[in-house]
């Protein structure tokens, strides 16, 4: 066995300090001056290979992947505690309990009701038939506070299909009954949704649509609402419970600026092109990074530079803090001239557009937060893990569009699979990794 | 723990998962339901490598997210959620563990020489080196090993190494839901770190890898 650190003259205190190093908890100064170590200490060296590599063995460990039924499971048990609870006089606060009787019974309901729709066509489900329209944009309907809001957000009906004329019941239950399986159980979902809403939610939803229904530029107002709806989609459950928290004004605020930075944001070729390039970038500056030997490591310090430099509010390009004694280096015409290479025609355009020196920080520190950010990767180092094949099948028939599955589609299955994992974690984030998508309406 | 109003709205701000647990705070079903699809896998990866088995993993979890929900009308964001939910964990499987050792039943978790128990790194050790045969080491037996190293770990060692592997906290949110303090995290990790190294010695000396598997 060889001679562990904390068996040497370092003592325990350096083995914390080089663990710490392995887990991104140093200071800057401190992690200098393991690298430095690094750098002129083969044991030292061979110390943290070891460390690194029991550490990444923990990869085999199996990850636990749970399905709906023991999420019903859990839910069908707080709801019998619940009805014990409010079961207890002593308890006035426990009628509010019921809701959790409300999950369980949407739970199971979702189940029942897949069968009914796809099997049998009950009077009771002529309320369903009546809010189709309703029910196909519900997340829309729901962010919709008037009609007013609608017009302030008239630039969703760009790009949107013109909507289809007004059906009567039996026209629509003819198409809710041409649907696939899937579309008539989310459809049923969204019904159950609609029903757990208060009443006075539930009537507001109503009259709304029956508002824009009576408008004289009702096919417009449809367009918009469907346009939005694609857009709300796109949105994980969190964003979407974020702006559903804005009243009107901020919402629409926070939906102009999330669709100006979607409009900068680099796709998946140009931000691994980015990446790579910032990354070259740093190591020239930095040449004590270059020297750690295993890439993991490099990698997961210079995710350490760049997650500090995004969380500071007065962040200056270039991140990377000049070494000790050395002059903050700033980054030349040559190195963009590098990065504008090796980007698209598209993402150069972005580059050269922003010719002055703050419009470019602007966007190379937007694209860094993009690439580093919350919601890019964070520490999570595979991010296959945690992801089941059902959830990804998904997110794939329910969240792309028609563009995206056709591109993935032709694609080697290897290559395709990759894809689109990156492309559900560009839009999950990692803590967002087990969020079933569309699971809820609010 | 008393926390300012503005505290609260900053958990609230750069968690989405606080904002969640607030709206299950005011009655929000969905919002309890989301949370639970988001952390059920997570919750019980921890608790299944924390107690050895599966089943019980689950039972746990729920009883987890029972609290959770028992909780929600007192909830006032004072970290990040997952760091709320994993104290909560945290304390469900230390009670289990009480619960288990009063009805005397058999424990198949060892301990590392320390706070639980005497230290099977030797049996660790010869049975690692009983099984170092010439070929490579197939995916699964090399699980087993590392299952087997994991649980030569104390319960407290093994919580902080399972939350700083599968949920990449930091030190200070370990040590929350701990209730430690991030220097304590330090060593204890550190130590963890030692012991995982010198139990799983033998494979990376060899630099075994698992061989492929054959379909």
């Amino acid at each position: 066995m060889n001679e562990s650190l904390s068996q040497g003259a370092d003592g325990a205190e350096f083995r914390e300090q080089f663990v710490a190093y392995l887990d991104g908890e140093l200071d800057a100064a401190a992690a200098s001056e393991i690298e430095r170590r690094l750098a002129r200490e083969p044991q030292v060296q061979r110390e943290l290979q070891q460390l690194q590599q029991a550490w990444d063995l923990l990869d085999r460990l199996p990850q636990a992947e749970l399905d709906d039924k023991f999420t019903r499971s859990t839910v069908e048990m707080i709801a019998v505690a619940a009805e014990e609870a409010a079961e207890r006089p002593a308890r006035p606060r426990a009628a509010r309990w019921g809701w959790a009787r409300k999950v369980a019974a949407l739970a199971m309901a979702c189940a029942a009701g897949f069968a009914i729709v796809r099997f049998g066509w009950p009077d009771a489900n002529e309320q369903l038939l009546r809010d189709l329209p309703l029910l196909e944009n519900l997340e829309a309907y729901r962010q919709t506070p008037s009609v007013e809001f609608l017009w302030a957000a008239a630039f969703f009906a760009e790009g949107s299909e013109s909507q289809r004329a007004v059906e009567d019941l039996s026209q629509r239950k003819v198409r809710v009954e041409s649907m696939a399986p899937e579309e008539k159980e989310q459809l049923w979902r969204r019904y159950e949704r609609l029903r757990v809403l208060s009443g006075d939610e539930q009537a507001r939803l109503r009259s709304l649509e029956a508002q824009i229904g009576r408008d004289a530029e009702a096919g417009k107002l449809r367009q918009v609402v469907a346009g939005y709806q694609h857009w709300l989609e796109q949105l994980s459950s969190a964003e979407r419970a974020e702006l559903f928290n804005l009243d009107s004004e901020e919402r629409l605020k926070r939906i102009a600026r999330r669709r100006a930075e979607a409009a900068d944001r680099l796709g998946p070729e140009d931000a691994k092109a980015f990446a790579d390039w910032f990354e070259a970038s740093l190591l020239k500056q930095r040449p004590a990074l270059a020297a750690i030997p295993r890439e993991g490591l490099r990698k997961a310090q210079i995710r350490q530079i760049v997650e500090s430099f995004l969380a500071r509010s007065d962040a200056r390009w270039p991140p990377a803090p000049a070494a000790q004694g050395q002059k903050r280096a700033a980054w030349g015409p040559q190195d963009f001239a590098s990065l504008r290479e090796a980007l698209s025609d598209k993402a150069r355009r972005q580059l050269d557009k922003a010719a002055l020196p703050l419009e470019r920080r602007t966007l190379l520190i937007g694209w860094l937060r993009q690439v580093y950010g919350p919601g890019a990767g964070g520490r999570r180092p595979d991010l296959s893990q945690g992801l089941s094949e059902e959830r990804l099948h998904k997110f794939f028939a329910e969240e792309l569009d028609d563009a995206e599955r056709a591109r993935l589609l032709s694609l080697p299955l290897d290559q395709m699979q990759r894809q689109l994992r990156q492309l559900y974690w560009q839009r999950h984030g990692p803590g967002k990794a087990f969020a079933a998508p569309g699971k809820v309406a609010r | 723990m008393a926390l300012s109003e503005s505290s609260t709205d900053n958990y609230a701000l750069i968690d989405p998962d606080v904002r969640l647990m607030l709206e299950v705070r005011d009655g929000s079903a969905a919002a309890f339901e989301e949370l639970m699809l988001r952390y059920q896998s997570r919750l019980v990866t921890v608790l299944e490598h924390l107690v050895g088995r599966r089943g019980q993993a689950e039972d746990l979890a729920q009883e987890v997210f029972l609290r959770v929900y028992r909780s929600r009308e007192r909830y006032t964001p004072g970290a990040r959620f997952s760091t709320w939910l994993f104290t909560i964990a945290n304390n469900v499987a230390l009670n289990a563990k009480r619960s288990r050792s009063r009805r005397r039943e058999v424990n198949v978790e060892p301990a590392e020489s320390g706070a639980f128990g005497a230290a099977p790194l030797e049996q660790m050790a010869q049975a690692a080196s009983g099984q170092m045969p010439t070929r490579q080491l197939d995916k699964a037996e090399l699980r087993d090993v590392v299952r087997l190293a994991i649980a030569t770990l104390s319960e407290r060692q093994r919580m902080a190494v399972l939350l700083s592997k599968f949920e990449e906290m930091s030190y200070a949110d370990i040590g929350a839901a701990m209730d430690m303090t991030p220097q304590a995290i330090k060593s204890l990790l550190s130590r963890a770190r030692e012991n995982l190294r010198t139990a799983l010695e033998p494979y990376l000396q060899r630099g075994d890898r698992p061989a492929p598997e054959v379909p």
